[in-house]
């Protein structure tokens, strides 16, 4: 709350966007978000969660991979001195 | 036994994190700050509310996931922090960090962009030209962090401990 002869900023807002934000709200249990969540989780949500997810499981078998750096060279030293 | 050293467990671990981070940075820079890159937005392009939240809600279950990989790399790095046998090396960990957010681009790049098609860095005009841009960052990326991995390797950091425990003899010693 401004104090009696404070300045308050004044922040520009283009007119469009008043003219959208009063015909659309975006408040978590307004109608538009309970049509978006119901979009989300319809029945592609597991189909379009494996297309997103796709990346991060091929880069967790690449870090799987080099925790092995090191440990394939101590196991055919191991071996070779088994060998021996 | 003087055990040989393991560098993977180091290397996995900031690699880890470099997906994390680099994810984050991906998630803030792009999606947030520019507003580009949603993550449906070829499917549902965020052309007015609705359709903006829809691409809001997929990139925050991605980024969820991407915490998750954070999570994972910090813990994978606790444990190695506890292996005698890993050598704590800063060009392997710089470097790893590196390699990990080159191949989240890269990956992310190759499977979202060009393979899969769900979304572009920069929709519109050019946008192939910045999903080639954004290939070759990751290539760089990863060629660096290798490079730097590399190095670190050669200049051969003994396992971790030994030094510390032959001063700390030797500091009994004097």
């Amino acid at each position: 709350m401004p104090l009696r002869g404070q300045m308050v900023p004044v922040v520009p807002i283009p007119n469009a966007a008043v003219e959208a934000a009063t015909s659309t709200l975006g408040c978590p249990s307004c109608p538009i978000s309970r049509v978006v969540r119901a979009s989300v989780y319809d029945a592609s949500f597991w189909s379009n969660l494996a297309l997103v997810l796709l990346p991060l499981i091929v880069l967790a078998a690449l870090c799987r991979g080099l925790y092995r750096i090191g440990l394939e060279r101590e196991r055919r030293a191991a071996n070779e001195r088994a060998e021996k | 036994m003087i055990q040989r050293p393991h560098h993977g467990a180091l290397i996995a671990a900031a690699t880890l994190l470099g997906i994390g981070l680099g994810g984050f940075a991906d998630g803030i820079l792009l999606h947030q700050i520019l507003q580009w890159h949603n993550m449906l937005s070829s499917k549902v392009p965020p052309a007015d509310l609705a359709t903006m939240k829809y691409n809001m809600v997929w990139d925050g279950l991605f980024h969820a996931f991407t915490w998750l990989m954070t999570a994972a790399g910090l813990a994978l790095l606790w444990r190695a922090g506890q292996k005698p046998n890993v050598p704590w090396s800063t060009h392997i960990f710089v470097g790893s960090l590196i390699l990990g957010w080159g191949s989240f681009n890269f990956v992310e790049g190759v499977i979202d962009h060009h393979l899969l098609g769900i979304h572009h860095v920069h929709p519109g005009e050019n946008q192939l030209a910045w999903d080639v841009g954004f290939l070759l960052l990751g290539a760089l990326q990863i060629a660096g962090g290798w490079a730097l991995i590399r190095a670190g390797m050669k200049r051969g950091a003994s396992p971790r401990g030994h030094g510390r425990a032959d001063s700390a003899v030797a500091a009994h010693a004097h």
